[in-house]
């Protein structure tokens, strides 16, 4: 079933439905959430609150716009919120990120990776991560992202630009530190 | 502005509902017990709640008490109005996340007298379990004639101990047996605390289900 | 720019590890989400409803100003709380039938909750609520076998209602031993009962 499709279960009265597109949704909101905050209670809240409000807000949904996309912004707006409430600090440090209790596939290297990342995009300011991580983390499309952040496509290509080539840098030198 | 009204009318039009409308039922509701004059001004409270995001069913019920009650037109909208802007005020005070039932009781606690304060501090101090029990024994508090801020400081003190709901009820009881006793309602919450203080653990005693409690950086 | 694309990939792999305890954040969601009252498509679905066009703050002033200059019926968002299902409502509730203090007030069973009241003297008696649109005609008790006794059950939904009783049609009093609603509405009190998954009054 589709995302539109479960929507208009949603509004016809199937509320459960909605539980369906919270499981195929949950873990792509949180992980955004959780690196643009760089904190992962924030983001639980953050996402919460997100999905609170896309139920809510279901009857001003329509089905021409893509479910995805009209989710995300949501949370693009929640997590700017919630920056500015968090104070102008952009980095938690990656312990906030819990690497401990990270489920890893392969042992130490995925902890480092996460923080690693975490770490890499921390210098970044919030548009720039936005971006860098929904283009390079998420995968979606130019356009799709766009109209999640309300910015450009082309604004939005200097930017996941700008970010990819600072997060690289960032990137070798924590490597080169060997620091976590 | 003509845009907007040709829209609108244009749109109406085609969306004319098939299926019944949660919305329709309330209004018809409304429509049915309260004059026409009311009923229009009511539901304008009830479209602007509803459009906030907040529940509209405390305003509907309030109002339709006040007709079987038989209570005057003026007497019923104000009780509305006061509803609305209680819970306008409970979910700036209990944040965006709160239930629905949070907020119709937290509305009634702001209502009746209990600062905003309090109610942030009892979601503070129990910042992801459901408040409704909390605040529906401050209700009853502030009901039996103990003041409402030495009423916030009994819940919130009980609250913050890790009293679980059914021990926030029991102390409730308790303390409503003794001012049916005679006593008087101040030293009454105070003894009533006191007992389930004692009785409860800090170490072991949690919240509801749900997170742990923990830090909030939220005002 | 193999040494890129091997970059990003590390990045996007770094990016999706699943991150710890989402799958019971992911129950709390729901679990919050079933206290909701259901949504329903609101009757404007107009252009400025898109949150694409228009952002949040200024498409609720728009919709206000129409409300307040009363064009059209409904322009702005909003629903009614629903009667409906909400989520993951009732599939399976562990019944936990509670008796209140001194065995009088309201006995929480799976959805159906029992009110007691005890009148002596009276020919009638009947409960009024946010649930019956405070009808004293919708929902009359009727006598238990012990004859001052009082008593009727009634499907309430997840949450917080307030109620009383009325006597021989016209004297209204709520439960002693409920909580109380913490102000008088109307000039009279009323009791308050919450229905929750199993929960207590």
């Amino acid at each position: 079933m589709t995302d539109a499709e479960l929507v208009v279960r949603v509004v016809a009265g199937d509320a459960g439905a909605f539980a369906d597109l919270v499981a195929r949704y949950h873990a792509a909101c949180l992980r955004d959430a959780a690196h643009v905050l760089g904190d992962r209670m924030e983001a639980e809240d953050v996402v919460q609150e997100t999905l609170l409000r896309a139920y809510r807000s279901l009857g001003r949904y329509q089905e021409r716009q893509q479910f995805r996309p009209w989710l995300f912004r949501i949370l693009v707006n929640r997590c700017r919120t919630a920056a500015t409430r968090m104070g102008t600090q952009r980095l938690r440090t990656a312990d906030a990120m819990n690497p401990d209790t990270v489920t890893a596939r392969d042992g130490t290297a995925a902890l480092e990776l996460r923080s690693r990342l975490v770490r890499a995009i921390a210098g970044l300011d919030e548009p720039h991560r936005e971006a860098f991580l929904l283009k390079l983390g998420e995968g979606l499309e130019y356009e799709e992202i766009a109209r999640i952040t309300g910015a450009s496509v082309s604004a939005l290509k200097m930017r996941v630009k700008r970010a990819r080539d600072q997060v690289r840098e960032r990137w070798k030198e924590l490597d080169d530190d060997g620091t976590r | 502005m003509i845009r907007i009204l040709a829209v609108a009318m244009g749109t109406w039009f085609l969306i004319a509902p098939a299926t019944s409308f949660g919305d329709e039922s309330e209004e018809a509701r409304l429509r049915a017990r309260l004059g026409p004059e009311l009923a229009t001004q009511v539901i304008e409270v009830v479209r602007s709640a509803a459009a906030q995001g907040l529940p509209t069913s405390p305003l509907v019920a309030r109002a339709l008490e006040g007709a079987s009650r038989q209570a005057s037109g003026a007497a019923i909208l104000q009780a509305v109005r006061r509803q609305a802007s209680g819970l306008v005020a409970a979910r700036r005070a209990l944040g965006p996340n709160a239930r629905p039932a949070e907020l119709d009781a937290g509305a009634g606690a702001l209502l009746a007298g209990v600062p905003e304060d309090s109610l942030m501090s009892l979601k503070r101090a129990r910042p992801s379990g459901s408040l409704v029990i909390p605040l529906i024994v401050l209700c009853d508090f502030v009901a039996r004639g103990i003041p409402a801020v030495s009423a916030s400081s009994t819940v919130l003190a009980a609250t913050r101990a890790g009293a679980a709901d059914p021990a926030l009820l029991r102390m409730r009881e308790r303390i409503n047996e003794r001012i049916l006793r005679g006593e008087a309602p101040m030293g009454a919450s105070r003894e009533g605390l006191r007992e389930l203080l004692t009785k409860t653990d800090p170490g072991t005693a949690k919240g509801n289900p749900g997170r742990e409690p923990r830090e909030r950086r939220r005002p | 720019m193999e040494h890129d694309d091997r970059w990003d990939d590390q990045v996007r792999d770094a990016y999706r590890r699943p991150i710890a305890g989402e799958e019971r954040a992911r129950e709390q969601v729901i679990a919050r989400l079933r206290e909701e009252p259901a949504p329903r498509r609101s009757r404007w679905s107009g252009w400025w409803m898109d949150p694409d066009a228009i952002r949040m703050r200024p498409l609720l002033a728009v919709a206000s100003l129409i409300m307040v200059l009363g064009i059209g019926a409904g322009a702005g968002a909003w629903w009614a709380a629903s009667r409906g299902a909400s989520i993951g409502s009732p599939r399976s509730t562990t019944v936990v039938a509670r008796q209140t203090a001194r065995g009088i007030g309201a006995f929480i069973g799976a959805t159906a909750v029992t009110f007691v009241f005890r009148a002596p003297g009276a020919s009638r008696v009947s409960l009024v609520g946010d649930f019956n649109g405070w009808n004293p005609e919708a929902t009359p008790l009727r006598r238990a076998t012990l004859g001052d006794t009082w008593i009727a059950e009634v499907p309430l939904e997840r949450g917080l209602h307030a109620y009383a009783f009325v006597i021989d049609g016209s004297d209204w009093a709520p439960d002693p031993s409920a909580p109380l609603a913490a102000e008088a509405s109307f000039g009279r009190r009323n009791s308050l009962v919450v229905v929750s998954e199993g929960g207590p009054l």
